[in-house]
């Protein structure tokens, strides 16, 4: 059957949101059709205004926020602005399913999912048909689950069975596979592709990740700064960009072609203008600096009449050398973040020996560089207490000009030193936790997941500061991260880690191209974007040649 | 490149409130709240010297009404001057209330910050101490203690105080072990920060502002508390002037000379209602920091 009417239309969407007494104007006319049947990707960067727009196509934005719509939103022809709440409900009731990033916090903790789901359909039947459809197995039993005994896949399967409870002509999905290991989102991409097939509904994809959006979208508008700054066919936008923003994207963009000997070029963004080598300098790994032995972590849980054990790191054997890059990689639950404590020092192996070389010690830098911040203290008093444990009466002038050294050495200007970690960027908050792990430069740098949280942009002029660190102070690296894409370009050696063994270790070019394993294989076959990667391939050459002009 | 976030730019006053933390819709009662505690602490504080009288010695005939002259609230049944000695009661409420409450603050705050950033057996133990005081009612160990010392002004101190600091131990042990959980706590291990340094710029700071939240809103329960104590007889003995015995002592009054018993009441009411609304206005404040 096909319709006359879009399912989505929008027309000149303005969306102001006030923050205390700060007004944002987080969508500057934005005009969108999504017709029947299709999936249209919504990409762009945080506070790029896509999640506002997707939150305003459900009329779902925040009221605390006192929120400002002009425009137009239509769904299936009935208009969605300036309309009542009630009339707003029943419109999402009938026609719209919404998918969140989190569906551990979207589903009700105290509800089981077959009660969850009876909310919407009664008819048991029905909610076990809806189970089978997105792909769970036995549904009858998961019935009696509670959203907790699930894993994040099977949680967000069950979020998608719920919205599509009510046979919607439209799904809008926010980010809804960024939470997800990089196997369970290529599953969760494939389903909604099927469904679109068996139910014909059309979705809004927003999301952050270029990747992800080529292998699911027909189509795709890039928003930045609260504009659609370029739309398009797929191939048409990720292949021949035309805004200068959509390039700078795609560049920034890591994946298993970009070339490793030489910084990522990324366009734009905060630290693009670091001083880089067009080529990085040939590292030699000296001695060791890490040794692991054999290590194991076992944790105990539950009441002691029925402690169980739980094999964390099931011995690992591993050796970095002086000035070394080592990249972890595996899925959540590997055991490579508690393998990472180990070396830190913050833990203990159960038996085994974690040793690393010099007098220095580890220094370690966090996935959420804002929390590894005390919020009361200055960046000064951060780096400067650093100091002094490390130099023992130091002498304040003698540190300050080091702090100010420091912090102009990972890109930031001296007077940062004065401010507290909440009013600076990501980006800045990643780069003044470098600085205190470096402003004495550690034996081994110790890296958990610090690119995972932040945009394409900023996570390449992030990895690319780690390597021009590293190179310059001598230290080696132990970077822990789930992406193989960006250990590849990070690392000298890839260690695959699954259900705590490393199951394969080797030079990080030789395993991203021929993985011996079959579960690194799964890994990387499992990297969403290949398309754009053969689309993009050709076009890769000259995309560097117009950087470099 | 900017680095830091200014504030926008807006009108004095709003920009004054929003430095500060107000919001503008409790700000009125806020500051209403602090000024009313800031003028009681003063009153009480200069007693000596604004009370028209001695609170312990005859000042003129007895049972005369509020609005006497000499007398603007009257004298009670000895002839005391009743302004005079709830001047003097408001006074030792207010200090008793601080005294208890800083040595609550002290001794459960150095309790759960053991046991909080110990943890193991040392919180296990100190927890379980904790539970074993709160597991009885309060009032009626503080009765105990306080009967037990012999009734005066310092065993009812030391019998409130007894049961006033596990709950700041609860508190505080809580505080640190969410706060510990950060990972800027293993930034400062791993910066290799010693372990009171840690405790000390890294954990403290993100207490204090919930425990002086706590604190001030446990004023006017506390004044309620001593007062009650007073009351059953087990604050000073007579003639000192206490809110809560005066309006014990006055009881037997109550239906002839209603204000003996009556205004001694209405200010522990006062005292405890403007604590109170004190304490929400600090919490305003350090709820927007």
């Amino acid at each position: 059957m096909s319709s006359p009417v879009p399912v989505v239309e929008v027309e000149d969407l303005r969306v102001t949101l006030r923050r205390g007494q700060a007004e944002v104007e987080a969508v500057r006319g934005v005009s969108l059709t999504v017709g029947r049947g299709e999936i249209v990707g919504i990409v762009g960067e945080s506070g790029s205004g896509k999640s506002v727009l997707g939150l305003s196509l459900m009329a779902l934005l925040p009221a605390a926020a006192r929120p400002v719509v002009t425009g137009r939103i239509r769904i299936l022809g009935t208009d969605m602005v300036g309309t009542t709440a009630t009339a707003d409900r029943l419109v999402r009731k009938k026609h719209i399913g919404a998918v969140f990033q989190d569906p551990m916090t979207s589903l009700d903790p105290t509800m089981t999912i077959g009660n969850q789901l009876a909310e919407v359909t009664s008819n048991r039947r029905e909610v076990v048909r809806l189970l089978t459809d997105v792909g769970i197995a036995d549904p009858e039993t998961r019935l009696g689950a509670f959203p907790h005994q699930l894993s994040g896949g099977l949680r967000q399967r069950v979020m998608i069975a719920l919205s599509l409870a009510r046979n919607p002509s439209l799904i809008i999905a926010d980010e809804p596979t960024t939470a997800l290991d990089v196997t369970v989102q290529a599953q969760i991409l494939q389903l909604l592709l099927d469904l679109r097939e068996s139910r014909g509904c059309s979705v809004v994809f927003v999301t952050h990740d270029l990747g992800v959006a080529a292998q699911i979208c027909d189509r795709i508008a890039v928003m930045y700064q609260g504009r659609i700054v370029e739309s398009g066919d797929v191939d048409t936008v990720l292949g021949r960009p035309e805004h200068d923003y959509t390039k700078g994207l795609l560049a920034s963009r890591i994946d298993l072609t970009t070339p490793r000997d030489r910084p990522i070029l990324s366009a734009h963004g905060a630290g693009s203008g670091d001083a880089l080598p067009a080529v990085w300098p040939a590292v030699v790994p000296g001695a060791p600096a890490v040794t692991i032995a054999d290590a194991r972590r076992t944790f105990s849980t539950g009441p002691f009449w029925k402690r169980r054990q739980l094999e964390a790191v099931r011995g690992v054997t591993l050796e970095i050398g002086q000035g070394e890059s080592m990249a972890l990689v595996g899925e959540s639950g590997c055991g490579k973040s508690t393998l990472l404590r180990l070396v830190a020092g913050l833990d203990t192996p159960t038996s085994g020996s974690v040793t690393v070389a010099g007098d220095t010690g580890p220094q370690m830098i966090f996935q959420d560089a804002g929390s590894s911040l005390t919020p009361w203290l200055t960046v000064g008093e951060l780096l400067g207490e650093r100091l002094s444990a490390a130099v023992p009466g130091i002498r304040k002038p003698e540190a300050d000009r080091r702090i100010a050294e420091t912090l102009e050495r990972v890109g930031l200007p001296a007077e940062v030193s004065r401010v507290k970690g909440a009013s600076l960027s990501g980006g800045q908050r990643q780069r003044v936790a470098i600085a205190r792990a470096v402003i004495v430069p550690p034996t081994v740098l110790l890296c958990d997941e610090p690119t995972s949280a932040l945009d394409v942009s900023l996570a390449a002029t992030v990895l690319n500061l780690l390597g021009r660190l590293r190179r310059e102070l001598g230290m080696s690296v132990l970077f822990v991260t789930h992406d193989l894409a960006a250990a590849r370009i990070i690392a000298d050696r890839i260690a695959v880690m699954n259900h705590g063994r490393i199951v394969e270790l080797g030079d990080a070019e030789t395993v991203c191209a021929s993985p011996t394993n079959d579960y690194t294989a799964a890994l990387l076959s499992a990297i969403p974007g290949r398309e754009l990667r053969q689309s993009h391939a050709a076009e890769h050459g000259d995309h560097s040649e117009e950087r470099r002009a | 490149m900017s680095v830091i976030e200014r504030p926008t730019t807006g009108r004095a006053a709003t920009k004054w409130m929003r430095m500060t933390g107000w919001r503008s819709h409790t700000a009125g009662v806020d500051a209403a709240g602090l000024v009313a505690l800031a003028l009681l602490v003063l009153v009480a504080l200069l007693a000596p010297v604004i009370a028209p009288y001695s609170p312990i010695l005859r000042a003129g005939e007895a049972f005369l009404p509020p609005g006497s002259p000499g007398h603007l609230l009257g004298t009670d049944g000895v002839g005391y001057d009743i302004l005079s000695r709830m001047l003097f009661g408001l006074r030792s409420s207010i200090a008793s209330a601080a005294i208890v409450i800083t040595s609550g603050v002290i001794i459960g705050g150095i309790v759960g910050l053991l046991a909080g950033s110990i943890g193991g057996w040392v919180d296990n133990g100190l927890m379980r101490l904790t539970d074993l005081f709160l597991a009885f009612p309060g009032i009626v160990i503080a009765m105990t203690v306080a009967a037990a010392l012999g009734a005066s002004f310092s065993s009812a101190l030391i019998g409130v105080a007894v049961v006033w600091w596990p709950m700041y131990a609860r508190l505080v042990r809580g505080e640190v072990r969410s706060w510990a959980a950060r990972p800027h706590l293993e930034a400062a291990v791993l910066a290799g920060v010693p372990w009171s340094r840690r405790v000390r710029r890294h954990l403290l700071p993100g207490v204090t502002s919930t425990v002086v939240v706590t604190a001030s809103l446990d004023v006017g329960g506390l004044v309620v508390a001593m007062s009650g104590l007073s009351f059953i007889g087990l604050g000073s003995p007579a003639p000192a002037p206490e809110l809560g015995s005066m309006a014990a002592q006055g009881m037997e009054y109550l239906l002839q000379f209603w204000w003996i018993p009556i205004l001694p009441g209405l200010g522990v009411l006062l005292l405890a209602l403007v604590a109170n609304l004190a304490g929400d206005a600090v919490r305003d404040l350090l709820s927007r920091r």
